[in-house]
């Protein structure tokens, strides 16, 4: 007895990837936490070793940025991504941008 | 942060909001997509007024303040103000674009904080305290140095 049905894959990999969200709703949100938090922790690491300080609201931004146009990619296929998941992205997308605006020093915009 | 940073780094603010929101509106109508961020109402009436504060309200704000520093001027052995009209309706420039950054607030707090009344509501009064302080802090050290 297998532990999950296994996706169908002869109509197409798009079609297993509803057939997962179909079956684990929170397949996308988390998919799309992790990739937020790839560019976040990874980009800021990144840059603290190299110039021994890390730029949160720009990394904040850029995460989010590369959050948004997977999502985007996502609206593409019928029930892979919810609205309300859209619009928390875009949200964030805003957030992050209101806090990088309003966080910049004296001699950068 | 100062006068001319906060002013462009606000106005900056409200192009960045509005152009991600469009750029979302305009990629579902031209693509066929099943989840259209248009069908969204607290984002696209966040949109519309984000428009309607830079295109209308800032820009007769810079009008005016632009004017005023046309305008002004200081005679032959008179007293410099302590502060200015021009620095005063720069500022003011900037209060013109506050519903947006308002909305933007509530927008946030709805989306990702569940919005007010809820069990997360907690989370969401010390959120917005902090940004509150902070933005406090701006202002302040717009006028008079860094707080620190």
């Amino acid at each position: 007895m297998p532990i999950y049905d296994t996706p169908n894959l002869t109509t197409g990999i798009d079609e297993a990837i509803v057939d997962i969200v179909t079956t684990v709703p929170i397949f996308s949100p988390m998919l799309l936490v992790f990739i937020f938090f790839v560019v976040l922790i990874g980009g800021s690491t990144a840059q603290r070793k190299r110039e021994g300080y890390s730029d949160m609201p720009m990394w904040s931004a850029l995460a989010s940025l590369s959050t948004f146009l997977i999502a985007l990619a996502m609206t593409i296929a019928d029930g892979v991504i919810s609205l309300l998941t859209l619009s928390i992205v875009i949200t964030l997308v805003i957030g992050s941008g209101l806090w990088l605006f309003l966080d910049r020093n004296r001699r950068e915009v | 942060m100062g006068i001319k940073q906060l002013i462009v780094g606000t106005a900056l603010f409200c192009i960045f909001a509005i152009a991600i929101v469009s750029y979302a509106v305009g990629f579902a109508s031209d693509n066929t997509v099943y989840t259209d961020i248009a069908e969204d109402t607290e984002l696209s009436t966040f949109n519309t007024q984000a428009k309607t504060n830079l295109g209308t309200s800032f820009s007769t704000s810079v009008n005016s303040s632009s004017k005023a520093f046309q305008d002004s001027e200081i005679l032959a052995s008179e007293e410099t103000t302590k502060t200015g009209a021009v620095q005063k309706s720069a500022v003011g420039s900037v209060f013109a674009l506050k519903s947006t950054m308002q909305l933007a607030v509530d927008t946030i707090t709805n989306k990702i904080f569940g919005g007010a009344g809820s069990e997360f509501a907690i989370v969401t009064t010390i959120f917005i305290s902090i940004f509150v302080v902070i933005v406090g802090l701006y202002l302040w050290k717009n006028w008079k140095g860094d707080p620190d």
